[in-house]
């Protein structure tokens, strides 16, 4: 009954609100948006066009260089009138005149005496291209007929036709020895075996090749290689960033979820759903729940979320930023879109809006980066479901009915009991809308809402958003049809499944081309990260539709699309250069030749340790911290002060714990990613800085002295040291004149020393 | 690093400065390659084509960076209304939201107000030797941070902006302007004795630049003020003789491999890259060595003293590293933020905290200021003192002060920087910037300026946005330039 009460009282309320508005509503509903999409874009900002803004009341009345522009109740006589109406209207500048009936419109506001509520704000909303090439849906592609007996894949003539019209040719195939040293790093990110080099390349079957390609996609080493890249892309890291730095020592299950999916070959598509809502489409299965790490992977700002009181500014700012980083990740790695230009404004160059961008903030508005807990057993975690289900519903009624609360207490208590002895959960940091409360951070009651917010300023709230997605790609509905938008849970499915929709070409775009950019050196797309108006056009537009048609008809199975890639003719290749056709494309756009690889910072460290025959294999589990670690106010890292001799040093790279604010100076200056950033593609970089941690890093030297302990044990003497090391490092035997200088420099010095110059030669770091 | 140098005492003099080995053993394999003779200042630093836009006022930048937010109040902006009311309820006609606490009564700094030099700076007792130099001094009083968290605050104050993972100042202009000696890097960042501030070193991270503009970091209270710059003392395997013959060999090697693999320029700039390592192993140990320093310049920068020593010796090695072609330099006061205080953030007990953190800044950050003056540097280097955000006028608790992001002062001197001026004023209790609020984009835009960069075309395409260090916001400080 009191309900019914206040919801009269409140619908009342607001037809007085509408009945006092109703003079500005001419202005509202035709004025207002015809402002937005046709004059705001150039009378706006922080330089408009003539001095004149559009966008409040106060600049519009103020007028620009000729003048006030308005005058109430007298159309005749305003300038705005004489400026978009008559033959030749002068404005909108270099674009099609308004209509006649908008036009009218402005001309009926004015005489009613052009009425703007104080407070309304307007933005731009300039309508942009809505068919740019990377958002309409997957055009059906043919490959090229063309007869050549180079041609091995479909991608082979897409490529060979590219080529041709720009008169210029592949290059001859890479001997084998290239080849497997090749195609190791690049599905391993380890150097092949001398044996495995043998094998192969004194394999006299056909198929040798093919056969290679498929143990190594089979091992698991290709998941921790592939791994790496993923985590690069969504910023994944181990600390929160920022100030008083704490380690998240749960967020590793996260990496091992990328790696095991990987490996599993898990379909693309499921492992976009899986990272944005696994929680929600697969509650019983943990491991689904470990891949929403995916929204907690980048920073955090403690201090902003735990220690400012609910309520102030800076705490709304610093959940906006949270929100924005979780848009900014999804919107990003998942479709290459710059959806976050859309924060404060609209996009600028993409048909974006700030409605779209706030509807994606909506979309995360119910859950926090924090500690989870999950039960690994599907039946103790159905179980725990059903509980703790219960136990809330035993409380409400205690609330609520006090006859019985005797009875509903005892029911609770056994109800807790059963909780309580059910087996001990694990953690993950994920996504969650329920975890322990940390200072002020406390889990939300129910999504919060969300207000489109003007200039992206919290103070500035203009109106709520609904949860949605991004109107400008083509296919999948964007507007969420939610049986109860107050479960944060649907709301991210809802996104998990208009972003897997088979409609969404965009996803596979993407996909498809930072895969092909990771084997090849560079995209079909250069831009991974950004398919929009700033981003670069496709250099094999049709290659790119197809490989996503592909994908999809594949099953979404990145295996089969590495293997497409890498048994084609244009990954054999040799890298060699060519001066004529360097001439004509020296970036190597069109693929005349293999790119030459430097290897990323974890490829040269466990190759390192895997040359000297320390690299543990051993898989997943916590990360290794590589660091001398105190916890405190602000915690400690320093890697100075850790034993290079220490097990943890020696496993792959992917298991170092990842801290923020002190990144490991020997990887950095490596280039590898920071994970405060997302990284679609590394900077590659030759420094002094890095030549010297190559030289002086203790790990390295050790490696170096290691190294040499293990020719001992597998040479007779120099000469079969030399030859040794050279297999085991660089793949090949070396040339008469190398071995007569590194025996006569071993000799006069030591092995150790040599094996360090090695380790620093180019060819070390350098793939052909 | 003179041609003359007397190669025999030099190579001892490497050798004993502890990881000297590397460094010996390159002095002789630069000798024979004849790279010795090179003077240090040749202007062969890589530079992206375009970035100078106008003649350049200054060169060079040293910035000190005041971490944990030190005190307006305390220090430049003299407000008689504040000593008048202290102990009186702060009222400033508003509600008043503060980071940890409620606002306590207005407290007048325990420090006295004096004025100083020909422009009649009011200065006070905790920085007695800065107050020499307020006729150098450009004062912007009226400094605003977007943010009050010391995390996302130091970010905006280096990078522009309160996130993570964007590149500071010293990254964009190393990365604009190039260096000025293939001897030792652009940017060099020497962090407080203690420890790293508050974000590490993504203070001086270069973001999405190229790593190679990143501050390297140097400790010249550590017995490694360089990680990596010579092999560690454990690995004996290497000797002076082994190294000089390694890199030799190494030389070899790399031209061998290029054989074929023409066409290919990173492979030459990766052979280039280990001789500008063994160039920075013979210049770093050298500038990092002041025994040759004066009696008097030791007094001056208080390195006899216990207190001022370590900020002092960073202090002085900026100088000698200014000297020999360093394009900007990061030197910080204060760590992290932790118990007992090791940096500017007296939230307990002010007197107590910012005692310790003024004495021990002031004499040797005057010291720079006078003796790049005195050199003849102070022309064409920009300093720039600054902190993230300041500090409250009511009292935290009895004794302490709060984080203030609505005013706080930066001071500019040197390099094209108009001395004696103040510009932008805060309110009567010093709590709000009421007078051309300025954030660190306009300071930003206003050292780029005098650099000859023109902020809004010093960009660099990241996911889809051109990201400036001044964002879409900066303007140049006309009113504080010479």
């Amino acid at each position: 009954m009191l309900r019914i009460t206040l919801l009269a009282l409140l619908l009342l309320s607001c037809v007085g609100m509408f009945a006092r508005a109703d003079d500005a509503a001419t202005f509202r509903r035709q004025v207002a948006p015809v402002f937005e999409r046709r004059c705001v874009s150039c009378h706006g900002g922080a330089h408009p066009k003539g001095g004149l803004a559009l966008t409040s009341k106060q600049a519009a009345f103020a007028g620009g260089e000729s003048g006030a522009i308005i005058e109430p109740g007298k159309p005749d006589e305003s300038l705005l009138v004489a400026y978009v109406s008559g033959e030749k209207p002068r404005m909108p500048k270099d674009a099609s005149p308004l209509t006649a009936n908008e036009v009218a419109a402005i001309r009926r506001w004015i005489a009613e005496g052009a009425a703007w509520p104080q407070d309304l704000m307007l933005v731009d909303r300039k309508p942009l291209d809505g068919n740019w090439w990377s958002l309409v849906p997957l055009a059906k592609v043919s490959v090229p007929r063309i007869a050549d007996s180079w041609i091995r894949t479909p991608v082979d003539a897409f490529i060979l036709a590219a080529l041709r019209e720009r008169n210029l040719a592949p290059s001859a195939e890479a001997a084998r020895r290239t080849l497997i040293r090749r195609l190791t790093y690049d599905l391993h990110g380890l150097p092949p075996t001398p044996a495995d080099i043998e094998a192969f390349v004194d394999d006299p079957s056909e198929d040798a090749y093919p056969t290679l390609v498929d143990r190594l996609l089979a091992s698991p080493r290709y998941g921790e290689r592939w791994g790496r890249y993923w985590l690069d892309v969504v910023h994944f890291g181990e600390s929160h960033g920022y100030d008083k730095d704490k380690p998240r020592p749960n967020a590793w299950p996260y990496r091992d979820y990328i790696i095991r999916s990987l490996n599993e070959d898990k379909p693309y598509d499921r492992f976009v759903e899986e990272q944005i809502a696994g929680d929600v489409l697969d509650p019983t299965g943990f491991q689904a729940t470990l891949a929403t790490g995916f929204i907690a992977a980048g920073p955090w700002d403690f201090v902003g979320h735990a220690e400012l009181r609910e309520g102030t500014v800076d705490k709304d700012i610093a959940r906006s930023n949270d929100r924005d980083d979780m848009v900014a990740g999804a919107m990003s790695s998942f479709l290459s879109l710059t959806v976050h230009c859309a924060r404060c404004h609209n996009h600028k160059f993409d048909p974006i809006t700030q409605e779209d961008y706030y509807g994606l903030q909506a979309v995360f508005a119910g859950v926090e980066r924090a500690d989870r807990p999950y039960d690994v057993d599907a039946e103790v975690a159905g179980e725990r479901r059903a509980l703790e289900a219960s136990q809330r519903w035993l409380e409400g009624l205690l609330a609520t009915d006090r006859n019985r609360a005797a009875e509903v207490q005892a029911a609770l208590r056994a109800v807790q009991a059963r909780i309580a002895a059910l087996p001990k959960q694990l953690v993950v940091y994920a996504a969650t809308s329920r975890f322990a409360q940390q200072g002020s951070f406390a889990p939300p009651a129910g999504p919060r809402p969300i207000y489109l917010l003007a200039r992206g300023d919290v103070r500035r709230p203009q109106r709520e958003v609904a949860p949605a997605g991004v109107a400008c790609v083509q296919g999948p509905q964007p507007s969420f049809a939610l049986a109860d938008p107050s479960d944060e849970g649907q709301r991210r499915a809802a996104l998990a499944h208009w972003l897997s929709d088979p409609r969404n070409g965009l996803l596979r775009r993407s996909i498809v081309n930072r895969v092909w950019q990771y084997h090849f050196g560079q995209g079909i797309v250069d831009t991974p990260n950004d398919f929009g108006r700033m981003g670069s056009l496709p250099s094999h537009p049709e290659l790119l539709e197809w490989l996503a048609g592909w994908f999809i008809e594949n099953g979404h199975s990145l295996k089969k699309l590495h293997r497409l890639l890498v048994t084609s003719s244009v990954y054999r290749q040799s890298s060699r250069s060519n001066p004529q056709f360097a001439r004509l494309d020296s970036g190597n756009r069109y693929l005349w030749r293999a790119n030459r690889q430097r290897l990323d910072a974890e490829c040269i460290r466990d190759s390192m340790l895997a040359v000297s025959g320390k690299l543990d294999l051993a898989m997943g589990g916590p990360s290794v911290q590589q660091f001398f670690f105190k916890d405190d106010h602000s915690p400690v890292y320093d890697y100075a002060r850790f034993d290079v001799d220490d097990p943890r040093s020696l496993r792959r790279s992917i298991y170092r714990f990842l801290v923020r604010s002190v990144p490991d100076p020997f990887m950095e200056c490596l280039d590898c990613a920071d994970p405060s950033i997302m990284t679609p593609k590394r900077n590659t970089t030759l420094t002094a800085i890095q030549a010297l941690a190559l030289l002086n890093n203790p790990l390295a030297t050790r490696q170096a002295e290691h190294f040499a302990q293990r020719l001992r044990t597998l040479a007779a003497d120099m000469p079969e040291s030399i030859d040794a090391a050279y297999l085991l490092a660089l793949g090949r035997r070396p040339t008469n004149r190398e071995r007569e200088a590194l025996i006569q420099y071993a000799e006069r010095h030591s092995l150790e020393a040599a094996c360090r110059v090695i380790f620093n030669s180019n060819e070390f770091v350098f793939i052909d | 690093m003179r041609p003359d140098a007397d190669t025999t005492s030099r190579r001892e003099f490497l050798w004993n400065l502890g990881g000297g080995l590397g460094g010996i053993a390159l002095a002789s394999l630069l000798a024979d390659s004849g790279l010795l003779a090179e003077s240090p200042s040749s202007q062969t630093g890589a530079r992206p084509a375009g970035s100078v836009h106008h003649p350049a006022q200054a060169k060079r930048v040293v910035q000190f960076f005041m971490s944990g937010a030190a005190s307006q109040c305390d220090m430049f902006d003299y407000k008689p209304e504040l000593i008048r009311r202290n102990g009186q309820p702060f009222d400033p006609g508003e509600k008043v939201e503060l980071f940890q606490s409620n606002p306590g009564n207005c407290m007048a700094s325990p420090w006295g107000w004096k004025q100083f030099g020909e422009c009649g700076k009011w200065m006070s007792d905790l920085v007695p030797h800065l107050a020499g130099c307020v006729d150098e001094m450009a004062f912007i009083h009226s400094m605003v941070s977007k943010s009050n968290v010391h995390g996302p605050a130091t970010f905006m104050q280096n990078t522009g902006f309160v996130l993570p993972g964007f590149p500071s100042m010293g990254s964009w202009i190393s990365y604009g302007l190039g260096s000025m000696t293939d001897n030792l890097p652009a940017f060099v960042v020497l962090p407080d004795a203690r420890g790293f501030p508050p974000n590490g070193p993504g203070n001086w991270s270069a973001g999405f630049l190229p790593a190679a503009h990143q501050g390297t970091l140097i400790k010249p209270s550590s017995a490694n003020p360089i990680a990596d710059l010579f092999p560690p003392a454990e690995a004996k395997y290497i000797t002076p003789q082994s190294e000089t013959e390694a890199l030799r060999l190494l030389g070899e090697l790399n031209t061998a491999h290029l054989e074929g693999r023409e066409g290919d320029s990173r492979l030459e700039a990766r052979i280039k890259s280990y001789e500008l390592a063994a160039r920075l192993q013979l210049s770093a140990p050298a500038v990092l060595d002041i025994s040759g320093e004066t009696e008097q310049a030791r007094r001056m920068y208080g390195l006899d003293q216990k207190i001022t020593e370590d900020f002092g010796r960073n202090c002085l090695i900026a100088r000698r590293l200014l000297e020999r072609g360093v394009r900007f330099i990061q030197i910080w006061s204060g760590a992290d933020n932790g118990f007992p205080r090791r940096n500017w953030d007296s939230h307990e007990d002010l007197e107590r905290d910012h005692g310790v953190m003024g004495a021990s800044m002031d004499q040797p950050a005057a010291a720079l200021v006078k003796d790049l003056k005195a050199r003849g540097m102070l022309d064409d280097t920009i300093v720039i003192w600054t902190t993230e955000f300041g500090r409250m006028p009511c009292s935290q608790g009895a004794k302490g002060r709060d984080h203030n992001p609505f005013t706080f002062t930066s001071w500019l001197a040197g390099g094209g920087i108009k001395g004696g001026v103040t510009y932008g004023a805060s309110d009567q209790w010093s709590y709000k910037a009421v007078e051309t609020p300025t954030y660190c984009y306009d300071l930003h835009a206003t050292v780029l300026h005098l650099l000859g960069i023109d902020h809004e075309k010093l960009t660099l395409r990241h996911n889809g946005i051109d990201r400036r260090l001044t964002d879409v916001h900066g303007r140049v400080i006309r009113e504080i330039i010479a």
